[in-house]
């Protein structure tokens, strides 16, 4: 078991209150910023794309909030890595014929710059990784860190899902059916009848550690991503078998908190699980309040963190009811295109 | 006692050949596998490189796929690498329910992105490229031709992403997450990356020289391997023999810049002890180290400084980029199968194209292949772009029944 | 010279990105990297990158861009005896 210790999250929303967006007719926001200069020297900053600064401040609001000053290990999700930085070097080799070509753009481009940027940042030595699996990148960071602690290999790790959005890249996954093509209306979230989802962006960070403190938000009693199920009793399987494993009944699950985009065919997946007998867990939902991307699960796991510790939420987060009970046990579960399964098992502390 | 990580079968394309037999017979014979770019469209022709010598025709009968598929290059490499070590551990007829799949890789499918990029941008001519863009799809793309999964993911860290990907499967094993995993990675060269590292001034105009006084850089490669790793308990259940034990690893962030290792070699020491440490040896067990070694004036200068200041008395050392180029995410992994095909065959591989000894260092690389030497450890270095210090510790395996 | 010295100001604002800088503030003959304004061997290669762009000058040794870069004045008096 590790406990969520911090929290920092820069997104489409404030931290404090997050409010319902106007996804306006091209269903795509990008972040809501701070003051960059207030927390990073212009020498060190202009070299930085935006990926890097969000991150950067994410972590060190996160670690502030955790009241540590040096985690032991950084990992990081990205599904689509510096992807601005990318499109920039990419395009100017194409145009300029791979001439005249600026090594900053490249050097910015890769996954990983995520992470090492953070630790030269916090001048971190320690453990540092980047995983990069689509839907299940954040999920796949969490669970090293997870591993690391329980082997004591580590006993902390600052854990972040760090994804940017570009209008260009928008374009495209709006070709192939991934954007909503008519305006969104909250109604999807309860009722999808169509393909496509709005899209976001965001870095989300939680600090975790094998210490509970008394400002500890939640705690992780158990992390799992599976693989590919035949169909949705597979998949309830193997959520039976989670809650198994860590001697805990269906009954004492009080919510779930679910990948639901607004998209028929994601939602589907979920609505077959849930909608038996056996799995009856109260549903929240966040995707409409960060947008779909491949890390939004980050934004997910931050909001949910808070919800068990002041037992408090906005009702934008309910999809039909909200919960008789506090929440003692939650269960968060995204997947991506029923490839990758994650599950995470929370706890009040 | 804690129960063994074993390696029961490896698979391996490079620029030495599309299986170990091939990359065995190229080591033993110092023949190089750096030679001409080709495949590629690009103005650099001049540059050396790594290339596997295998157009994607080729790569796509190999592995059973219709031409007309879409498919990255990477995915192709990946495919073939894997299914070698797959048939060697005899994964198949294991049994097996839980198998895991972790796969290091950058570029992803950005040799297809490059190509098609304007009409991603302009037009809908090639959209079926654009979901096979970023790294988690070309791992599950790989993954779908190999078989089912219970676990699947990729890790991005440039250069050490396939030593990496060893470290998660590791620790899978341990804590009983699953019964065997496939680790390593797969990368091919792309326009991008060889453009990336042409912009730093870092490529090499010759084949590159590692831990030569007058190296002038990297000579970029492109490859795939993959490990099978499984418990000793398991491997003892199925009566399957390892090849060798995963005894120790260890990762460290360098945290000094984004492209250059500190000169103190801070992290490639700081990964190394951990390897140490976790494996009980001392530095003295360590029978021969296969570096990171890129031929870079930066990286071998820090990473042999990390070395003489860790070893007292420095192992046979080579890198083994010299034959194959440094093939940045998949290195991890090719230079591991590499490092393993000696030790259980009992030779050391040539540091190719070293002349003059760095006047830092007190060690030189080995000069010329070293058969009929035996020995019991050796220590495998991967440093990633952004200081990302990687290194693993292999064991010959015996038996303790 | 003059007139080279102050595009040469402006250009390196620009491309290494020195936000909030004014040609005014960057001293023509401080050094360009260590103290000085503080560049690295990063902004080194995309200097070696703009002399090729905006005035047809060819560097394939980074080493010798040292020297060159030492300062804006010695970046100016090479462009000016090399430049196409």
């Amino acid at each position: 078991m590790v406990y969520i210790n911090g929290i920092g999250s820069i997104s489409i929303q404030g931290l404090e209150k997050p409010e319902l967006p106007d996804w306006g007719k091209d269903n795509y926001l990008r972040c809501s910023e701070p003051d960059f200069s207030k927390y990073i020297s212009p020498i060190l900053s202009r070299r930085m794309s935006k990926i890097i600064k969000r991150s950067i401040v994410a972590s060190k609001l996160c670690l502030e909030d955790a009241n540590v000053k040096m985690p032991d290990a950084i990992i990081s999700g990205t599904g689509l890595g510096c992807i601005e930085e990318t499109e920039k070097f990419l395009l100017s080799m194409i145009e300029q014929h791979e001439t005249l070509l600026q090594p900053t753009h490249f050097i910015q481009s890769t996954h990983n710059t995520i992470s090492s940027q953070i630790a030269m940042y916090l001048k971190c030595n320690g453990y540092n990784s980047t995983y990069s699996h689509l839907g299940s990148s954040f999920e796949s960071a969490l669970l090293d860190a997870f591993l690391q602690i329980e082997l004591k290999q580590i006993k902390n790790a600052l854990v972040g899902g760090f994804d940017e959005m570009t209008p260009d890249y928008k374009n495209m996954l709006a070709k192939i059916g991934y954007l909503k093509n008519e305006p969104f209306l909250f109604e999807e979230m309860r009722n999808a009848f169509s393909s496509g989802s709005v899209i976001g962006e965001g870095s989300n960070c939680v600090y975790i550690s094998a210490d509970k403190t008394d400002h500890s938000y939640a705690s992780i009693i158990d992390v799992k991503i599976f693989h590919t199920p035949e169909n949705y009793s597979k998949t309830i399987d193997q959520i039976l078998l989670f809650l198994d494993k860590n001697n805990v009944d269906v009954s004492e699950i009080d919510a779930v908190m679910l990948g639901l985009n607004g998209d028929i065919n994601n939602d589907l997946i979920y609505d077959n699980v849930y909608s038996g007998d056996l799995l009856k867990p109260t549903p929240f939902i966040y995707k409409h309040l960060c947008g779909e991307y491949f890390t939004a699960s980050a934004f997910g796991l931050v909001m949910m963190a808070q919800f068990i510790k002041n037992n408090r939420f906005s009702n934008h987060f309910y999809r039909k009811y909200h919960p008789t009970n506090p929440l003692r046990k939650v269960l968060f579960h995204n997947h991506y295109h029923n490839k990758t399964h994650s599950l995470i098992l929370l706890g009040k502390c | 006692m804690a129960d063994r990580i074993c390696i029961t079968g490896m698979g391996i394309v490079s620029a030495l050949g599309e299986n170990k037999y091939e990359t065995e017979d190229k080591l033993l014979k110092e023949k190089s596998g750096i030679g001409k770019l080709v495949y590629l469209n690009s103005i650099h022709k001049e540059i050396p490189v790594g290339m596997v010598k295998i157009p994607d025709q080729k790569l796509k009968s190999k592995v059973g796929v219709d031409q007309n598929t879409i498919i990255a290059r990477t995915t192709l490499l990946g495919i073939l690498a894997a299914r070698e070590a797959i048939i060697q551990a005899k994964l198949l007829g294991a049994g097996y329910k839980k198998i895991g799949f972790i796969s290091g890789t950058t570029v992803g499918g950005m040799e297809k992105s490059e190509q098609y990029y304007l009409d991603f941008l302009h037009n809908d001519k090639h959209n079926e490229y654009i979901s096979l863009h970023d790294c988690g799809a070309c791992t599950e793309d790989i993954a779908k031709h190999l078989g089912n999964f219970e676990f699947c993911t990729t890790i991005s860290t440039a250069c050490s992403s396939a030593a990496n990907a060893i470290i998660l499967g590791a620790n899978m094993l341990k804590l009983g997450l699953l019964d065997a995993v496939i680790v390593g990675g797969s990368e091919c060269i792309t326009k991008f990356h060889l453009n990336g590292f042409n912009t730093l001034m870092i490529l090499d105009k010759g084949p590159c020289k590692p831990f030569d006084a007058n190296r002038g850089g990297i000579t970029l490669g492109e490859g795939a391997a993959y490990l099978v790793m499984e418990t000793e308990q398991n491997c003892d259940l199925r009566q399957i023999k390892p090849l060798c034990t995963l005894s120790g690893y260890g990762n460290a962030c360098d945290a000094f810049h984004q492209t250059a290792s500190s000169p103190d070699g801070k992290g490639a020491i700081l990964s190394m002890q951990k390897a140490l440490e976790m494996s009980g040896l001392e530095p003295s067990d360590i029978g021969y180290i296969n570096a990171h070694g890129t031929g870079t004036q930066n990286n071998d200068l820090s990473e042999g400084v990390a070395i003489s200041t860790l070893f007292e008395k420095v192992p046979p050392i080579s890198s083994t980029k010299s034959f194959t180029g440094h093939t940045t995410s998949a290195a991890g992994a090719v230079e591991t199968v590499i490092s393993i095909i000696a030790m259980t065959h009992n030779f050391l591989p040539a540091n190719l194209n070293f002349s003059e000894k760095m006047e830092e260092l007190n060690f030189e690389p080995i000069k010329t292949t070293i058969k009929n030497y035996s020995f019991d450890h050796f220590m495998k270095n991967s440093f990633g772009f952004g200081g990302n210090n990687t290194s693993l510790i292999f064991s010959k395996y015996k038996n303790n029944n | 010279m003059e007139n080279l010295i102050l595009e040469l100001k402006e250009q390196i604002i620009e491309v290494l990105n020195l936000e909030g800088m004014t040609p005014e503030d960057i001293d023509e003959n401080a050094p360009l990297f260590g103290d000085g304004l503080g560049l690295d061997s990063i902004d080194a290669l995309e200097l070696i990158v703009l002399m090729e762009k905006n005035y047809g000058i060819k560097l394939d040794d980074p080493n010798k861009g040292k020297v060159i870069f030492t300062s804006i004045k010695t970046m100016a008096e090479y462009i000016q005896e090399n430049r196409k």
